[in-house]
């Protein structure tokens, strides 16, 4: 087995260096050109003061350079940071104070943007070296206090450091309830042992070709980007865009031979509606695995239908354990109902997943809900920069048997149960945390957002099950007596503090909002009245 | 719902140079894409991403009255603010 992540990269580049690696959607990179480009951008940074362990931004759109980035960093012996190319200013500001960055990785068309968003953000002052892999036109300067380096120019460098695989490889970064994103630290070993469980449950091999569509902020990217190089596979770069255009989509699966495609429900679901997946033939398709949300039994059926040569995977997971169940559809098995829900699964390869009551002890029986733990070398480091929060939800084995061994585990905050087929089930949560569109969404933070827009006096967020995307978002908000606020100029405010996918459907403006016995928001209220104004819209 | 509806007529289409006027306002408010030409790329930029575009045929729909034909529903057709007024739009005079 390997030790490193990019040690996957080198042993491919070495046995099939003429093989393709990744194909863009115009040029493509064999794995002897990833390997040599990336061992450019490695010298590039060492040159430029980054060193061991330290985290280097990546703020780039999926294609053949981010590729090139992620390999860079990884060799440097640093670790990258993703931050989405689309979220507002100031969360990208959040990022990099989180992780104190002053290295970043992006494109020459995001320059001038990225110096007028940054300086209206003090949290990103630590920035002092911006990479690129084409020089920026002319005219455009580096945002102040910045140098700009273009990677692509071969430099001389001492060689590249030896790391270890307890060395951190990535940070990516999920809702936060106090309103700052968490970073969850992946060290080498974590990502590497996912890569391994997966490459063999799936059963990968070099002949395959992997979607690859997930952007890199995004806990999917991990699979297509590493399950591939450790098989010696291709990845196929899909614009994000096209999950929003679902024949776009089918064809694209189709021209390019894809024959694993590792997606969410939203993306798929939406598909089956409006992607005329009677017009593709998806005929080298073999796994089509899904995760995120729950997927409902009639698209199940669908899918099943369209996409006949498919084996489908439900695979459950937080980023923090990389992943930890899987369900594969049984093709006859899907009930007529609609009600069925998917099951969570059972372990992947090298995973031990357990439940506990509230009183601590262990659960055995089944059908007695708990909260679920994932026990697994894939069990993140922790949360960057933030120790109160690792110790909270990274913590010793607590079942008396397992004491001795101190392995630390991950409290997910899921609530599950065991079934009579031995699967476990899905039973809600133990906090505030929602998944809408395959996002993490802590509803915590969407009213933070709301409330720091003056003149909002009360806000609270509240979720919506919905079949097509998880959960819509819809909010409620009180306002001060004498202020002209309305719900846009609010959602506006919002707008340039969290993503896009946290932002609410609709704002209701209330004299008052309910309140609990003890005086909080009584969120089971507001879900009632927003379902009943929901219901005399349509 | 109390915005100002953008239709001079309600039994008209808007014409595409008002069309252009009103998705270069929706683009500064909800990308913060100021000063869009009507020939910049939308999503070859990477300016939209696929929940962006969600949003925007929500918006298209509720705004314009229209309802966006699958036979519509291409990339193509999203690339530039000239291309959507297109399909929105009865061209002007």
């Amino acid at each position: 087995m390997a030790f490193l992540v990019h040690d996957l990269l080198r042993r491919s580049a070495k046995k099939t260096p003429d093989a393709l690696a990744v194909q863009g959607p115009k040029q493509s990179l064999t794995y002897a050109e990833l390997d040599a480009q990336s061992d450019a951008l490695a010298q590039h940074l060492r040159a430029n003061g980054v060193a061991t362990g330290t985290p280097v931004g990546i703020a780039m759109h999926k294609s053949l350079a981010s590729i090139v980035g992620v390999y860079g960093i990884l060799k440097a012996g640093a670790c990258y940071v993703p931050i989405d190319a689309f979220a507002p200013a100031q969360r990208s500001a959040a990022i990099i104070a989180n992780t104190k960055l002053r290295h970043l990785l992006t494109t020459a068309d995001r320059v001038a943007t990225l110096a007028t968003e940054l300086k209206s953000c003090e949290e990103s002052a630590t920035l002092q070296h911006l990479f690129l892999p084409t020089p920026p036109k002319a005219g455009v300067l580096a945002p102040k206090g910045t140098t700009l380096t273009v990677w692509t120019e071969p430099i001389e460098s001492p060689p590249l450091p030896a790391i270890t695989d307890t060395h951190v490889a990535y940070v990516l970064h999920t809702s936060g309830s106090t309103g700052t994103p968490k970073g969850v630290a992946i060290t080498h070993r974590n990502a590497l042992c996912f890569v391994e469980s997966a490459s063999q449950y799936w059963e990968v091999s070099a002949s395959d070709r992997l979607c690859s569509q997930a952007p890199l902020h995004f806990d999917l990217s991990v699979f297509d980007l590493y399950v591939a190089a450790h098989a010696g596979a291709s990845i196929v770069l899909i614009p994000e865009f096209y999950a929003a255009f679902p024949k776009k989509m089918a064809s694209a699966i189709d021209s390019h031979e894809i024959t694993i495609w590792n997606s969410v429900v939203s993306t798929l679901t939406l598909m089956m509606e409006r992607g005329k997946p009677e017009t593709a033939s998806f005929s080298s398709l073999r796994s089509v695995i899904f995760s995120g949300e729950v997927m409902p039994a009639r698209y199940l059926r669908r899918l099943h239908e369209h996409m006949k040569y498919a084996s489908f995977f439900n695979v459950y997971g937080q980023t923090e354990a990389n992943s930890s169940l899987v369900y594969a559809v049984d093709r006859n098995a899907i009930p007529d109902e609609d009600d069925w829900k998917v099951p969570l699964g059972t372990t992947l390869p090298n995973f031990d997943v357990f439940l506990v009551a509230p009183d601590g002890t262990e659960i055995t029986e089944v059908g007695v809900r708990g909260e679920l733990f994932v026990r697994a070398h894939t069990v993140a480091a922790g949360y960057w920069g933030n120790p109160v929060l690792s110790s909270e939800k990274f913590v010793m084995d607590p079942r008396p048997a397992q004491r001795e061994s101190r392995a630390s585990v991950y409290r997910t905050g899921d609530v599950a149960y065991w079934g009579e087929d031995g699967n476990y089930y899905f039973g809600g949560r133990t906090d505030d945390m929602i998944k809408s569109r395959g996002y993490r969404i802590e509803l915590g933070e969407i009213d933070l957002a709301l409330l720091s827009c003056s003149g909002v006096e009360s806000a609270a967020a509240i979720a919506i099950p919905d079949d097509e995307v998880g959960n819509r978002i819809l909010a409620f908000a009180t306002i001060a007596k004498h202020s002209h606020l309305d719900g846009k100029a609010i959602l506006a405010h919002c707008r340039g503090r969290v993503p896009k996918y946290m932002i609410p459907e609709v704002l209701y403006l209330e004299a008052d909002l309910p309140r609990t016995s003890t005086n909080k928001i009584d969120r089971k209220a507001l879900r009632v009245l927003a379902q009943e104004r929901q219901e005399t819209k349509e | 719902m109390g915005h100002l509806h953008p239709f001079q007529n309600e039994d008209q289409r808007v014409t595409d140079v008002q069309a252009i006027q009103h998705l270069q306002a929706y683009f500064a408010k909800e990308q913060g894409a100021k000063d869009l030409a009507p020939d910049d790329g939308l999503l070859s930029s990477g300016l939209l991403d696929s929940l962006a575009i969600v949003k925007l045929l929500s918006y298209l729909e509720e705004e314009f009255d229209v309802e966006i034909d699958d036979s519509d529903f291409d990339p193509e057709n999203f690339e530039t603010i000239a291309s959507i007024a297109a399909l929105i739009s009865t061209p002007s005079a």
